[in-house]
């Protein structure tokens, strides 16, 4: 069942289109996420179908519930967290998460305890009493998680949820994010522009530049789908550059090794090959394991 | 609406500093400011009563209260709309109109503790306690109230509105020297210039100090019902807007 769908959406700015017909649907369960440059209209987008924002045309629907129209039908089953900080600065950590319990109903006689183990989890349990002013980055996006863990919404958007935080810290919000998700069975919309982040979250992901949907799917098949390929080929014997490919075809790794892009079809390698001087002999070709990262440069060297 | 009553109380206990500040200023202009005109002037006459110049001043620095709001709701709505705050609550179960009138009755209870406080002080510094007719008792806490509301909704609607820093920093430094020396919150506005008078009349302040200071001398004005009437319909426009501006809040 599709819980978030979108038919054309569009938005324009003073003149300036920053969604382009948008065609997006969103599985219950699933972790689906926006992958783009600063400024392909991620924010907006979340901003549209979280009813904050109009759309300029087009239609929406969160679990059924019509954009414009049903605006508070939505709201009570959605949670975001915002690239902003969205915490109140003059309150403590725990302060914060008990207003926003108070805010939607959600306090209840295990709320305390369940914050509190939250708060432990996210290794931040001597800073409950703290104000939010004096935490670090990394810690303000962890209280901000702790925020809509403890929420009951169905499906949660994310804006950039891990903007500022430290590789360890980004883990560490993955690998609570994600059981969270399928235990719960909540969805999840998220925007962002790290790919690792993409990865390690999404069940699928969606590119966008300027607005418009360039590519749409499940990552193992958008890495398939790849035009070009990389090959690590090492050879026997040290080479030259004059006796492998032209110098803008391949990258030298050591004296034995280069890394090359082909195209992805095998009459793109058997060509490649055939164009390697015969007197080298090749000792090993590796293909190399394709990212969100390649697919992205890959689209963007295309759009 | 109850959360965000919540979070009011809870911010105020845990920003002290800010709390203090706001009953701090007053304090200081009615312990230093009153105390030295009150031993250069003597006693002024007020509806046919000689009054020392601290019991003079004291209603008006109570409207003084109810102005300062202005610039503290300003500031507060500009936060939560830059810190994602206000778009986190539409989303929520409250709603804005929720968190306006949940702020607002928080600040008409602060407004309400920080008068007990000067008029304690009042007391204290002119010996004097002030009697008071039923009637005026009345009219002092509508007045308060009211002040409260229309200076409360007045910056909200500019924090609403207005984004950048330095055109909020103007704005404070432009109007309010002329609010509160155009007003009857220090003297008789009726012995000032002509031209001072012109503006008194369409200030707010000025018919909330008059009010506060008729009723806390038991002394009010033959037209204080068309005074108090011109303050309600001003807070129910002012309430009116502050919802509709509220509303329209870009997220």
């Amino acid at each position: 069942m599709n819980v978030i769908c979108t038919n054309s959406l569009c938005k324009e700015y003073h003149g300036r289109q920053a969604i382009v017909s948008l065609n997006l649907a969103v599985k219950a369960g699933e972790i689906y996420t926006i992958l783009g440059p600063n400024g392909a209209g991620k924010s907006t987008t979340i901003n549209i179908l979280t009813t904050l924002m109009p759309a300029s045309s087009g239609t929406a629907t969160i679990l059924g519930y019509d954009i414009n129209r049903d605006k508070k039908k939505i709201r009570r089953n959605i949670e975001l967290m915002p690239q902003g900080p969205a915490l109140d600065p003059f309150l403590s950590v725990i302060d914060n998460l008990k207003f926003y319990a108070k805010l939607n109903g959600s306090m209840t006689k295990h709320w305390h305890s369940r914050a509190l183990g939250l708060l432990e989890s996210l290794e931040l349990a001597d800073r409950e009493k703290h104000s939010v002013m004096a935490l670090s980055g990394g810690q303000f996006r962890r209280v901000q998680l702790a925020r809509l863990l403890l929420s009951d919404a169905k499906i949660v958007f994310l804006d950039e949820p891990t903007l500022g935080v430290d590789v360890s810290g980004k883990s560490q919000i993955w690998n609570l994010l994600k059981p969270w998700c399928k235990d719960n069975n909540r969805t999840i919309l998220l925007t962002t522009n790290d790919m690792a982040e993409a990865e390690a979250l999404s069940d699928r992901v969606m590119f966008i530049f300027k607005g418009m949907v360039h590519k749409e799917g499940f990552p193992h098949e958008l890495k398939k789908q790849l035009s070009v390929n990389k090959l690590t080929i090492e050879f026997n014997e040290p080479i030259s550059s004059s006796s492998v490919l032209s110098d803008s075809e391949f990258e030298k790794i050591d004296k034995t090794t280069i890394s090359v892009s082909v195209e992805n079809s095998d009459h793109g390698i058997n060509e490649l090959l055939s164009r390697i001087d015969s007197n080298l002999s090749i000792k090993r070709i590796n293909t190399d394991v394709m990212t969100l990262a390649d697919v992205f440069e890959d689209l963007r060297s295309k759009s | 609406m109850k959360a965000i009553i919540w979070r009011e109380i809870r911010v105020s206990i845990q920003n002290i500093f800010s709390l203090v500040s706001q009953f701090i200023v007053p304090i200081f202009f009615l312990v230093f400011f009153a105390t030295i005109f009150a031993s250069n002037f003597g006693r002024l006459s007020f509806g046919g009563l000689e009054v020392d110049y601290i019991r003079f001043f004291a209603p008006g620095l109570f409207g003084y209260v109810t102005f300062l709001l202005f610039a503290l709701s300003f500031t507060y709505i500009k936060i939560d709309k830059q810190t994602g705050m206000m778009a986190i609550i539409t989303l929520s179960k409250s709603s804005l109109e929720g968190y306006f009138f949940g702020k607002l009755l928080v600040q008409i209870f602060l407004s309400f503790c920080k008068i007990i406080v000067l008029v304690s002080l009042t007391i204290i510094l002119s010996g004097v306690f002030p009697t008071m007719a039923p009637v005026c008792i009345v009219v002092f806490c509508v007045t308060l109230t009211l002040g409260t509301i229309i200076w409360f909704s007045l910056g909200l609607i500019g924090g609403v509105y207005i984004q950048r820093d330095d055109i909020r920093e103007v704005l404070m430094l432009l109007i309010t020297l002329p609010i509160t020396f155009a007003s009857s919150m220090y003297y008789d506005v009726n012995k000032a210039h002509s031209f001072i008078q012109n503006i008194a009349t369409v200030n707010p302040l000025t018919y909330i100090c008059n009010l506060l200071r008729g009723s806390y001398l038991d002394r009010l004005p033959p037209d204080y019902l068309y005074q108090l009437l011109f303050l309600a319909g001003l807070s129910c426009f002012l309430l009116f807007l502050g919802v509709y501006s509220i509303r329209r809040v870009k997220l």
